[in-house]
């Protein structure tokens, strides 16, 4: 029994150290973002000697500096315009067609849902240089509405939230059509409020990838005042070239408010984007 | 119809939302959502009004180090027409993504920069406002006060499509320290590439214990680079007309084995790719790096600069006399030009705009303001006297001792540009420059890629 | 089938749910035309063009763009680019799953710091791959970087053609793990606890328990990953795009598809080329992922 429970330990304690390793691993790369920041140019492409914690001081002001030369208030309010507007359209259009394909019998239905399976199967490269065309065409380039445009509809949410309606039991809607409830009511007032965690899942995995990605603003929306963080930091790659502190500083602002929001809200967040890409 | 298509959808989408929101007593999920959608479609409409606005007249450029003094010189222009004008900076790359969606969609910025590598393509599909009128009656432009070259740049079929807006000359710069803590003697206006040879060998050998290199090229940097060694030993990169190249000349190939030479004692091209000359020579590792005009303020404003020194650009002695003979010193430059949109909704500010910038006055004030040297000729040493306490001479006296060239361009010039940078090409060359055969293998398919991409233009 | 009984005798009722369905999948359906399937089609018609200047007169010329990325000019760089792509996915997926399934077992079960451990994991997740990318190139930096300075070394990580695609993998590995692993564990909660006390009193040993239980019954989730996790790989671009600059001499021997894909199509303004090249992507996918299928039956374990 003695040795059971030190094997044990032993065994625990190797778990943790790979555990701790990983971490490190892990978390290095945001350290050198901050502490890089928190440097002078100077300081940064130091070699000899090479400087790990920052050796003239903290230089906080780094910070204000990128801050303002980028004008990170409009990235943010663009990038949370188009998370939202991201957001509010897939959860709509999703909920609506999944309680359709999940509990309505309608003409058609078989074909209209294969649609939506071969386009979650279609990799999205195919559709950019066509939707590119049609915003420019539109005159949105460098608008809200040309960064919102591929995110419209999603095939995937409407997947997502079918699923989610199959798994109600048939019964409580039967009781709401019997007290003579019509389609839309039952879907509003009955259905739509039990497939919340669903919904959740989806605005967050939505909320993700807008802030994720990159090539859709680069080419939809360049412009300073109506680009989005992700894409404003490839442009500052191009414009601070070598000003490293600076570059780390921005890095750091671009993804600052959504590691924040994770740590506060990380149950849902693992759990939402975990459910979202296993039912896929 | 596609539009119809895109508004119907919309509707849609509106209607559905404006269902959610009228049932919206029990849930309030479905509030939020119901006037969320509402003023989406509203932002989206209020965000294309501001865009095509005409209050402000819309300028986009590339570089963001020139933006204060622009900005402060068009608000100059503003005081006196009372228009405003709003410069945006988008990244070279994306700068041109833009700008052809734009001149695809029929939605370009007012006013914009040209470059030579796209100025062709842009005049001849009439992308760009034809000037010829404009000039005619502006007393405060003539084009014969301007460098030739930036001007039949931006000309074709006889019409004008651009007003110059700078020129730019290279230098070598050099880090004073360096060459002395290893007991080189420092670079002088009289120094051929030989010297810098030599120089750049005693410091990498000497200076191996440290990681300190004599000399740094950007390869991908032609401009201030490699180019100047092909014209010094008497190649062209493409023929006067245009239409040809001799690259791959017995000529060239001496300049590109010069080239070769140097870097087999110079910073590893991984390392220059991943940093930038600038930032390596900043960092003190470098002793040399040529340089062009435009980056002078980077310099300028670095710790360190008191190191700092430049000198003329060195020469080829290719008849080997002893002194530099007519076009042995030779400096790549380029010009950019004020271009407006052919469809813009005010072309007369528009030209007033550009005319102020390209006016004595205007050129003046950019060259004091350090942004970049005029395109306006004998306003250089306005430019160099901006850096108080550098000594800058060396942009202005290659004018009078050296040629200058104009960066070798064709009707799509990006195209070669990027092919001879490839494997197969010069790319071998740069990787392993201690093979002579490499570079002039490199050098004979350069000139079959550049006479094949000519051809297909 | 179904349809055709609808059709002959529809109730009021039937009617009334048949309009309500039609009305709430119509925007999506009519979104999924506009946005997804006319511009499958377009893409297709744009790679049998030659792309005029701004737009203005494509010119259809058959087969010759294939002909030139298959076989022509274009063609050492488009097969380039593929086989970088693979072998990115050929060491991004493995081992961004053999990790995160290692991760998911340890961490599947009563330890101390477990919720930290698995928020410190999923991070990457919810950072932009702009800022992650930018990062890890500042810290691959052969001359300033954090790398070669801490271990002395002199390694050109991101421009040697050699191993620059590897240090390209490794970042996508390590913004992998953590979504991997929480898929894993998910998996792993669904295994029954009684298979584990039961092979404790057959007296196997913890390789034994992995091996016969865990490994077949996570199955289902290894083989979702693979897929979606091929899939992703083979269409990398942010990671590509924001650490290979241009004017990097390792360009060509590490760019990916959609990388050309991108360049071709918004830096060239060469669209008829871009076009092939998705095309020919999309060919290639759809043939991984029926192999895929193919395997699936011997792969995954159905009790």
């Amino acid at each position: 029994m003695e040795s059971y429970k030190a094997k044990k330990a032993a065994g625990t304690a190797v778990i943790h150290i790979v555990l701790i390793v990983m971490s490190i691993i892990m978390i290095v790369p945001f350290a050198w973002m901050i502490l890089t920041a928190l440097k002078t140019n100077q300081e940064a492409i130091s070699v000899n000697p090479f400087y790990i914690l920052p050796h003239n001081g903290w230089h906080w002001e780094n910070f204000g500096t990128v801050w303002k030369s980028y004008n990170f208030l409009i990235l943010y309010k663009n990038t949370l315009l188009l998370i939202f507007f991201r957001v509010v359209c897939a959860c709509l259009t999703a909920t609506m067609a999944g309680y359709a394909f999940g509990r309505l019998n309608f003409p058609g239905k078989n074909i209209l849902f294969s649609l939506v399976l071969v386009q979650m199967m279609v990799p999205a490269q195919i559709f950019i240089i066509p939707q590119y065309t049609m915003v420019s065409k539109l005159g949105a380039i460098n608008t809200m509405f040309g960064l919102v445009f591929p995110g419209l509809v999603t095939a995937f949410g409407t997947y997502l939230l079918k699923v989610g309606y199959e798994g109600l039991p048939k019964d409580l809607e039967e009781a709401a059509t019997i007290d003579g409830c019509n389609v839309g009511q039952r879907f509003l007032y009955i259905m739509m409020p039990l497939t919340r965690s669903s919904m959740v899942s989806l605005g967050i995995f939505t909320a993700v990838f807008a802030f994720k990605d990159l090539m859709w603003p680069m080419i939809a929306a360049p412009n300073a005042e109506a680009t989005t963080l992700s894409a404003a930091l490839a442009k500052m790659q191009g414009q601070y070239s070598n000003d490293y502190p600076s570059m780390m500083a921005a890095a750091v602002l671009a993804i600052l408010p959504m590691v924040i929001i994770y740590v506060i809200f990380q149950k849902q967040f693992v759990e939402g984007i975990a459910t979202s890409g296993g039912k896929l | 119809m596609k539009k119809k298509a895109l508004s119907v959808l919309l509707m849609t989408v509106m209607g559905a939302a404006l269902l959610a929101g009228c049932g919206s007593s029990s849930g309030s999920g479905s509030t939020g959502a119901g006037s969320a959608a509402t003023t989406g479609a509203a932002e989206a409409g209020t965000e294309t009004a501001s865009a095509s606005d005409g209050s402000a007249l819309q300028v986009d450029i590339w570089d963001n180090n020139q933006l204060d003094g622009l900005q402060q010189i068009a608000d100059e222009w503003t005081k006196t027409s009372g228009v405003p004008v709003k410069i945006n900076v988008i990244t070279w790359d994306q700068y041109w993504t833009l700008l052809e969606a734009g001149a695809s969609g029929g939605q370009m910025p007012d006013v914009f920069w040209m470059h030579s590598n796209t100025a062709q393509m842009y005049m001849e599909n009439d992308m760009l406002l034809n000037l010829d009128d404009y000039i005619a009656k502006d007393d405060a432009i003539d084009l014969s006060n301007y460098y030739d070259g930036i001007v039949s740049l931006y000309s074709a079929n006889g019409h004008q499509y651009a007003l110059p807006k700078d020129h730019d000359t290279i230098a070598l710069l050099y880090n004073q320290a360096i060459f002395d803590k290893y007991g080189v003697d420092t670079p002088t206006d009289d120094w051929t590439w030989e010297d810098v040879y030599n120089a750049s060998k005693a410091i990498t050998d000497a200076g191996k214990a440290d990681g300190v290199y004599g000399y740094a090229m950007n390869t991908s940097n032609n401009q201030d680079g490699w180019y100047n060694f092909i014209y010094d030993y008497g190649g062209q990169v493409i023929t006067d007309d245009h239409k040809g190249t001799t690259i791959g000349s017995d000529a060239s190939k001496a300049g590109m084995e010069m080239v070769r030479k140097i870097l087999t004692t110079a910073v590893p091209q991984t390392m220059v790719a991943e940093s930038g000359t600038d930032s390596l020579f900043q960092s003190n590792v470098v002793g040399m790096i040529t340089q062009g005009s435009w980056m002078v303020n980077s310099f300028y404003s670095a710790e360190g600069h008191e190191n700092y020194k430049w000198a003329v650009l060195p020469y080829a002695d290719v008849n080997g006399n002893g002194s530099c003979d007519a076009g042995e010193r030779q400096s790549c430059y380029n010009g950019l030009g004020w271009a407006i949109a052919a469809n813009t909704e005010h072309p007369d500010e528009a030209y007033s705009l550009i005319s102020y910038f390209a006016s004595e006055e205007g050129q003046k004030k950019q060259a004091e303001l350090g942004v970049t040297m005029a395109a306006y000729k004998g306003m250089s040493d306005a430019f160099t006297s901006a850096f108080d306490g550098m000594d800058l001479s060396a942009f202005t006296k290659i004018e009078d001792d050296g040629t200058l060239y104009f960066r070798p361009y064709t009707r799509k010039t990006t195209v070669w540009e990027d092919a001879i940078q490839q494997q197969g090409c010069f790319l071998d060359a740069w990787q392993d420059p201690s093979d002579p055969d490499k570079m002039s293998t490199a050098c004979d398919n350069a000139q079959k890629i550049i006479e094949d991409a000519i051809a297909a233009e | 089938m179904a349809n055709t009984k609808t059709k002959t005798k529809m109730t009021p009722r039937a009617r009334s749910e048949a309009i309500w369905g039609l009305a709430f999948v119509a925007p999506t359906i009519i979104g999924l035309i506009i946005l997804n399937f006319i511009p499958v089609f377009q893409t297709i018609w744009q790679s049998f063009c030659k792309t005029g200047d701004f737009g203005k007169g494509n010119i259809f010329i058959g087969l010759k763009n294939y002909q030139n990325m298959v076989t022509g000019t274009a063609s050492a760089e488009m097969w380039q680019s593929l086989w970088n792509t693979i072998k990115y996915t050929l060491v991004q997926v493995p081992f961004s799953i053999a990790i995160a399934m290692l991760l998911a077992v340890l961490l599947n079960r009563k330890l101390k710091g477990r919720s930290v451990y698995r928020t410190i994991f999923f991070l990457p997740m919810v950072c932009a791959p702009a800022a992650v990318a930018m990062v890890w190139k500042w810290i691959y930096n052969q001359q300033f970087g954090l790398l070669n300075n801490l271990f002395h070394t002199k390694t050109a990580w991101i421009s040697d053609p050699n191993i620059a695609w590897l240090s390209i993998a490794i970042i996508g590995i390590w913004s992998a793990i953590g979504y991997n692993m929480v898929l894993f564990i998910g998996g792993l909660q669904e295994i029954p606890h009684d298979y584990y006390e039961a092979a404790l009193i057959d007296g196997a040993n913890g390789w034994e328990q992995f091996w016969n239980i865990t490994w077949p019954l996570l199955s289902p989730t290894t083989f979702f990953i693979l897929q979606t996790g091929i899939i992703g790989a083979l269409t990398v671009f942010d990671l590509m795009f924001m650490v290979m600059d241009k004017t990097n001499v390792a360009l060509s021997k590490t760019q990916s598809i959609v990388y050309l894909f991108y360049t071709y199509s918004f830096t060239e303004n060469n669209k008829g080329a871009g076009a092939t090249i998705v095309v020919i992507l999309v060919l290639f996918i759809m043939l991984i992922t029926f192999f895929l299928q193919k395997i699936e039956k011997k792969f995954v374990y159905h009790p």
